[in-house]
């Protein structure tokens, strides 16, 4: 028996492979999402602890006023490491695009704790300069370009020798003012007076678990304000929180990104279920109990899950190392990771389930209708006293709108899968409007908080999930026309002339379209603001302005008109005869 | 004879249980009839009759001997048969083209039209008057016999092209 | 009498595989208004395909196809539906009604094509559901009604705007013999009031009821024949009413 449902199931497959090959792509690319979210989640704190372990980093920075008084710290109760302090001072750095603010260390040789890493040219300056890396892209630097140093002892021309990281230092211009090495004498030159010097001092610690209470025995032996204190694990929580936009961003996407995915193979597995009815009546005909007809589409479906999977896994474990590098500015790129078959597991659990669970909701609701009723029916008893039916009732709509919007309520779960997806959508346009208008709020020049890739990143997600709305729109147009081909037939029939039969289609769409357009400007902008805030925005939130978000709702209906005008003229161009012939 | 299964009666009873129970199934009947039949009965030992003592007229009372009965009960119980192998069209079929006195095609389109006639004949008459319900029952049972007669025609047709073509 | 629907040599061949099938090949026809015509022949003889084309739900291979004096074969499709809203209406076999609208909304579409406004439609699509024995299931959903009553719904939506013609393809072939006997009823009725009928049907009952019967054989004309009036019938077992 298991035999004849697997062979029945992979028949059933075989005759419809534009809605299979959809749903496979879909179902992949969900896997996908989830294979990154997790791969980039556990490259997030390896970086760091590498450039830590690269760097010999400290367990203690502290921030003191004179060099003697950093050197009594190397004396304190637990410390294993230390070298000399390191001075350090404020200058401006002048380029020919903009003049900044610098916080300048001056070195003599390599420090051994909190070792700057050169991650292009030297890390020694020489008789220039090194640029913290995360600044130099802000300000569009590279080894061997000239700037311009200046402080309070004078000016002076110098060459980017190279740009390093160090664990210690966070992203800019987050973190602001940048960093830079010198050496001693530039520095000297720059800022004779050394009273206006400041003082590192890097500390390596025999129980780094202590360090907080190493920080708190500085602080102690200080006056109060005159000394700042950093411990290893806040250096790193700093540092993490660099990505914390993008990971929010990342988060939301792919929530969304799931949330749409998953709706649309909704709609699909509901529209194979649906054509497949008189199928369910001829084989229960045939002496197929209600289970094992469910099971022949369950079988279908898990088949094509786990194809999703195993493909959406390998896509994601191949995409994972770039993004997790966009992520890692300030620390050492990830090595190329081993793909965790656990992943596998975890990302294709959630997507097969999905599959499965709507097939088996869908399925099971046909095969329980009497053998007769599915043979001879094709649609669902439609829900004439369902609140929308009678709205759609009482409003003077045209014939063809009202009818079209019948046969849409007639399918309900298909219509709210489809809103909600297009509200998802249209929210997700909503955000990188508002994310672009505040860009464009900044005055020119001054370097943004927000990282150079996050622009870039949401418009390719932006396009992503307009690519996968789109696709969806139309695969959906296409399944709708080909249920709908009988009732174009009785039309027809009756007298309504081909644009009308194709309006049947085309208006209820558009006008859910609109509807789940204006929907989506509030969801995004609610989405904008709590993204906003929760990656620590300050104030109010720029907002994308009305003039924008009047195109979000407009563009949708547009776009939804393409995707179902194309398949609805094509259908209602052949002679009714044909139609009714189909039953 | 069935009603005398119920009893027994004078003839005079009978003509009016007769007319009673019946009287849509059968045309109206006279005396004479019921009498000359009760007789017959008696002659073939079915009923027997009594005098009745006080009456003068001489009236009988009848009622049904055991022989009657079990020719009622054979009556009720043997089922009508039901393969009917006489049929006037078919004979004059079968006997005017073996000896093809007349184009078969021809005849049957004949007959076709008649049978058609028939049925409309049938529903008219149906329809022209309000009509008991056995009278309706007798005539639908008439049209679905003509609806199997015109089905019949159309497959003496399709055998006759079979035949000339082979 | 005049003319309604005039077809001269109407052939339609379909292109199916190596040889090319006929389905009608040059057929006459002509039907004069208050005429209830059926057409009659074997199953494959071409009837549904004539019905098809005369109602313009298909293109003749050749032949012309004139409705009340004007030329119908060669509208465009638009032109077509127009003239289908106003002046045909049709029954079919499966019934044809759309599931996702009630059974009172499908009566009235045809009157709302034809630029009736939405009370006067609801009105007049409730009288004839009344008309028709259902009126009571004028809000029900098509697919709660028997068959017989499927077929009544989809008379009153072709009767809807008094059309020229009404064209049924075998509308009591789905039906038992007692629905059958309703809408064969109804259908007489309708003629009795004056409405040209063209009815292709195998049932027997059905062509009785007609003026004439036309039988077709393998796509072409065989027999056109006018039945003539009925002649009386006593039945037994009948009490005379008098």
């Amino acid at each position: 028996m298991t035999r004849t449902l697997v062979r029945l199931a992979f028949a059933g497959l075989r005759s419809r492979l534009l809605a299979t090959a959809l749903t496979v792509l879909l179902a992949g690319a969900a896997t996908t999402t989830l294979v990154l979210v997790l791969e980039v989640r556990e490259t997030g704190r390896d970086p760091w602890q590498r450039t830590f372990e690269a760097a010999h980093g400290a367990h203690v920075l502290a921030n003191v006023p004179t060099s003697a008084a950093a050197q009594a710290l190397r004396a304190l109760d637990g410390v294993t490491e230390s070298d000399d302090p390191v001075p350090e001072t404020t200058i401006e750095l002048t380029t020919s695009r903009s003049s900044e603010p610098l916080r300048v260390r001056g070195v003599s040789g390599r420090p051994a704790v909190n070792t700057p890493i050169a991650t292009s040219g030297t890390a020694d300056p020489g008789d220039g300069v090194v640029l913290e890396r995360s600044m130099a892209r802000a300000l569009g630097l590279t080894a061997g370009d000239r700037l311009r140093l200046s402080g309070p002892g004078g000016e002076q021309e110098v060459v980017v020798a190279g740009t390093a990281i160090v664990p210690s230092q966070s992203r800019y211009p987050r973190a602001n003012p940048g960093i830079g090495w010198v050496a001693l004498s530039t520095m000297e030159r720059l800022q004779p007076d050394q009273s206006a010097w400041r003082w590192a001092e890097a500390l390596r610690v025999r129980d780094p678990a202590s360090a907080r209470f190493v920080a708190d025995s500085v602080l102690a032996g200080a006056a109060p304000g005159t000394v700042s204190v950093q411990t290893w694990q806040e250096q790193r929580d700093d540092a993490l929180k660099d990505a914390q936009p993008l990971q929010l961003i990342l988060s939301m996407y792919t929530l969304i990104l799931l949330a749409v995915v998953f709706a649309v193979v909704g709609i699909l597995v509901g529209a194979r279920v649906l054509e497949q009815n008189r199928e369910i009546g001829l084989l229960k005909a045939v002496g197929l109990t209600p289970a094992q007809v469910t099971a022949v589409f369950v079988i279908e479906s898990a088949t094509l899950g786990l194809v999703a999977t195993v493909l959406g896994y390998a896509a994601g474990t191949a995409l994972a190392p770039r993004l997790a590098g966009a992520m890692a500015e300030t620390m050492i790129e990830p090595p190329a990771t081993a793909a965790d078959p656990a992943h596998l597991l975890v990302a294709g659990l959630p997507v097969l389930l999905v599959l499965v669970l709507s097939t088996w909701a869908a399925a099971r609701r046909r095969t329980r209708a009497s053998v007769l009723n599915a043979l001879q029916s094709r649609q669902a008893l439609p829900h004439h006293r369902s609140l929308l039916a009678r709205v759609a009732r009482a409003l003077p709509l045209g014939v063809p709108l009202h009818v079209g919007i019948r046969s849409l309520l007639a399918g309900r779960a298909r219509v709210v899968l489809l809103t909600a997806s297009i509200s998802l959508t249209g929210s997700a346009i909503v955000f990188a409007l508002s994310m672009q208008a505040a860009l464009d709020d900044r005055p020119a020049g001054e370097p943004s908080d927000v990282p150079v890739e996050l622009p870039a990143l949401v418009y390719t997600l932006d396009g992503v999930l307009l690519l996968v709305a789109l696709t969806a729109l139309v695969a959906i147009a296409l399944l709708s026309v080909r249920e709908r081909l009988h009732d174009f037939g009785i039309l027809k029939a009756v007298g309504l002339t081909p644009r009308q039969v194709a309006s049947t289609l085309v208006s209820p769409f558009a006008v859910l379209a609109g509807l789940a357009g204006v929907v989506s400007v509030p969801l995004g902008l609610a989405l904008y603001v709590a993204v906003y805030a929760a990656a620590g925005g300050e104030g109010d939130p720029v907002v994308a302005p009305w003039s924008w978000l009047l195109a979000v709702p407009v563009g949708t209906v547009l776009l939804v008109l393409l995707a179902t005008t194309v398949p609805a003229r094509v259908a209602t161009r052949s002679p009714a005869v044909e139609a009714l012939r189909l039953e | 004879m069935a009603l005398l299964s119920g009893g027994s009666g004078h003839g005079y009873e009978l003509k009016q249980a007769i007319e009673h129970e019946f009287g849509a199934l059968l045309p109206e009947l006279n005396s004479g009839q019921i009498y000359s039949t009760l007789a017959r009965l008696e002659r073939d030992g079915l009923v027997e009759g009594e005098a009745v003592a006080d009456d003068n007229r001489g009236k009988k009372v009848y009622r049904l001997t055991e022989r009657g009965r079990e020719v009622l009960r054979d009556w009720l119980g043997v089922p009508v048969p039901g393969a009917r192998l006489k049929d006037g069209f078919f004979v004059k079929f079968v006997v005017a083209t073996s000896v093809g006195l007349a184009d078969p095609t021809d005849l049957i389109e004949r007959q076709r039209d008649e049978y058609l006639q028939s049925l409309r004949d049938l529903d008219a008459g149906l329809a022209s008057a309000p009509h008991g319900p056995t009278a309706e029952l007798l005539v639908e049972g008439a049209v679905l016999h003509l609806k199997a007669d015109l089905e019949w025609l159309d497959l003496i047709e399709e055998r006759l092209a079979v035949g000339r073509s082979a | 009498m005049s003319v309604l629907l005039e077809a001269r040599g109407l052939t339609r061949t379909y292109d199916s595989g190596a040889a090319p099938v006929p389905a009608l090949a040059g057929v006459d026809l002509t039907i004069e208004r208050g005429e209830f015509v059926a057409v009659m022949g074997p199953s494959g003889c071409g009837k549904s395909t004539l019905l098809n084309l005369l109602a313009g739900l298909d293109r003749p291979s050749a032949g012309e196809v004139w409705l009340d004096g004007s030329r119908v074969d060669r509208l465009s499709e638009t032109a077509l539906a127009r003239l289908r809203r106003r002046r045909l209406g049709f029954v079919f076999q499966f019934f044809n009604l759309l599931p996702m609208l009630t059974v009172s909304e499908n009566v009235e579409l045809p009157l709302l094509l034809a630029g009736k406004r939405r009370r006067p439609a609801r009105r007049t699509a409730r009288r004839m559901l009344e008309e028709l024995g259902i009126g009571d299931k004028a809000d029900a959903a098509p697919g709660q009604l028997s068959g017989g009553q499927q077929q009544r719904v989809a008379l009153a939506r072709a009767l809807a705007n008094q059309p020229d013609l009404v064209i049924g393809d075998e509308p009591t072939g789905n039906l038992d013999s007692a629905s059958a006997g309703e809408v064969l009823g109804l259908l007489r009725t309708a003629h009795a009031r004056g409405q040209t009928l063209l009815v292709a049907t195998h049932d027997a009952r059905v062509a009785a009821a007609a003026d004439r019967v036309v039988t077709l054989r393998d796509g072409r004309v065989t027999r056109d024949r006018h039945l003539e009036a009925s002649r009386p019938v006593t039945l037994p077992f009948d009490p005379d009413p008098a």
